[in-house]
């Protein structure tokens, strides 16, 4: 989780992703930042995020989007 | 017969067919009747919370039902809703109070020196309020004012009439044919002409509007298509390149669910547009082609014959055409061929009122009663409109307009540069990215810089990469040449 993190803040930063719940919902990250946490997930970690999970649910905590990740691998 | 308002015909609708979906969210939603009398009730809040008759009340966009309800209450109590992009700063909000004479912000964040109101508190006091009992708005009193870049770039506050709204409302029913009971999924943002317009067309046609906020949740669209059976979208080249980019060739999935998909906002890229059509090739895919100033002037099918290079297709129900010179006297049409284009103008109904408290810029934009433009055009024997050129340095990054020019002036406010220019790449996904090319000072740090632009400007038109070059390309003037700044971008 924590290398997951960083990953994030390498992608925004300035955000308390060990604490935010509603990075979507109170617009800390904007369209932009989901594609290329999309595709930073797609290359650190193999997994392309199917589109039907492109949701506001799973990108509203840095929680969401590791279970999701790992979902995703183990499928 | 027509009305004079959208909302004459939501009131007629609650009665005629008050069951009937208005508008949905994936999770809520609210039918014909539900949604009058909530405007009703919402008119009956911001009346106990001292909003005047008439006031100008700036309105952030949130993209969803509440918002659409609290723009058509302050319409309904005959308050004048002037929408602003969610993304908008504190200072902007303050700055275009100023422009537009507002003294009240409704929003889910103050700004200095303005009257504010919550929109989320307003839809729980509305739960419980009274619905109001007003008088419809005429057809030739105002409407809004959209703020809008248009093509020269400056920030204009254009007044919109009530029967503007009507009159374009019909010219989008009229030009995609729509159906009774069409189902549309609006992903752009309802405080540009463009999705603020799109939801009115489905007002006046009864139908239903499905709500999504930018498309980057595109499993948004799929639930959507599924739990309301959507028949149509209005999408961006944004949006749409962003739907194949995370979904690959999904969309082909609903060909024979989706009887229309209007593209608006900015050009397809060519790619993008022959994906579509291998796609969805019984689908009728419209373009339009207008503005703030004159909507939906015409509409090209470009899934039919009337296809062909610099086509914007036929001029719409309402509106007329008028070809002038560069001095602006007006030229007959059977003078205007592929040889000899002449300028476009645009009148009738759909002509806005004019701009906010700036008459010269409304001077130079409207000509008794018609909107000029800088195409040059001609009507082909069919009577398709075919545009020659255009005059235009607007970037459009992912279907928001930004002016070079502002983010120039905003960047030579930093010391470490000499001068810069602000230009734009092309990108698969947004159509362009923004970046910007600097002539750097002794003191500039890259860093330093991007903060500053950071603090002053809204985060989309931040530039996406920063160039160091030794010199601009500018006329003797000192005016930068564009055109030169793209060929420079190439080779870097």
């Amino acid at each position: 989780m924590n290398e997951f993190i960083e990953m994030l803040k390498r992608v925004k930063p300035g955000i308390d992703f060990e604490h935010e719940t509603a990075l979507v919902d109170d617009g800390l990250l904007e369209s932009l930042d989901i594609i290329s946490i999309i595709s930073e997930v797609s290359e650190v970690y193999g997994v392309w995020i199917p589109s039907d999970e492109i949701i506001p649910d799973n990108f509203n905590s840095a929680e969401a989007m590791y279970e999701l990740v790992q979902d995703l691998k183990e499928e | 017969m027509r009305k004079d308002s959208i909302l004459q015909y939501i009131s007629e609708y609650a009665k005629t067919q008050p069951d009937t979906l208005a508008v949905c969210e994936l999770r809520k939603t609210v039918t014909y009747e539900q949604y009058f009398t909530n405007i009703r009730k919402m008119a009956a809040v911001l009346m106990a919370a001292g909003i005047q008759k008439d006031e100008h009340v700036i309105l952030k966009c949130t993209q969803n039902i509440n918002y659409l309800t609290i723009f058509s209450a302050l319409q309904y109590m005959g308050a004048l809703p002037i929408p602003v992009e969610k993304a908008t700063m504190p200072e902007r909000m303050t700055e275009i109070a100023a422009q537009v004479e507002a003294e009240t912000l409704i929003s889910d964040a103050e700004a200095e020196g303005m009257r504010f109101f919550s929109a989320k508190e307003l839809e729980k006091q509305m739960a419980d309020a009274e619905p109001a009992d007003c008088e419809l708005p005429k057809a030739r009193s105002r409407s809004m004012i959209l703020f809008t870049t248009g093509t020269t770039g400056k920030s204009k506050g254009v007044v919109v009439k009530h029967i503007n709204d009507v009159a374009v409302a019909e010219n989008v029913i009229g030009g995609t044919h729509m159906r009774p009971h069409n189902v549309e999924i609006i992903p752009m943002p309802l405080n540009h002409a463009y999705g603020l317009r799109r939801y009115q067309s489905d007002m006046v046609n009864g139908g239903t509007v499905c709500l999504m906020d930018g498309m980057v949740f595109v499993g948004v669209l799929w639930k959507l298509m599924e739990k309301y059976h959507a028949t149509s979208m209005a999408l961006s080249p944004a949006s749409l390149g962003m739907i194949f980019k995370l979904s690959g060739d999904r969309l082909a999935e609903y060909e024979s669910q989706l009887d229309y998909i209007q593209i608006g906002s900015a050009p397809l890229v060519e790619a993008d547009k022959q994906h579509l059509l291998s796609m969805m090739p019984n689908t009728r895919l419209y373009n339009f082609y207008g503005a703030s100033e004159a909507g939906c002037s015409c509409i090209l099918d470009f899934n039919s014959a009337d296809d062909k290079p610099g086509c914007i297709g036929k001029p719409t129900v309402n509106s007329v055409i008028r070809f002038t010179d560069e001095n602006g006297d007006t030229v007959r049409p059977e003078d205007v061929s592929e040889a000899r284009p002449a300028l476009l103008s645009w009148g009738g109904d759909i002509v806005m009122e004019g701009y906010y408290n700036d008459p010269e810029m409304t001077r130079e934009t409207l000509d008794n009663g018609y909107v000029r433009t800088k195409d040059l055009a001609y009507l082909d024997a069919e009577g398709r409109c075919i545009l020659v050129g255009r005059m235009d340095d607007i970037i459009n990054y992912g279907g928001s307009k930004i002016s070079p020019a502002e983010v120039e002036d905003c960047a030579r406010g930093y010391e470490g540069i000499v001068d810069c220019a602000y230009s734009s790449k092309p990108d698969a996904i947004t159509g362009e990215v923004p970046v910007m090319l600097v002539v750097k000072a002794e003191a500039y740090d890259k860093q330093a810089f991007m903060a500053y632009l950071t603090e002053k400007l809204e985060s989309y038109k931040l530039p996406k990469h920063i160039y160091e070059v030794a010199d601009l390309p500018k006329t003797f003037k000192g005016t930068i040449l564009r055109k030169e700044v793209k060929k420079m971008l190439e080779q870097l």
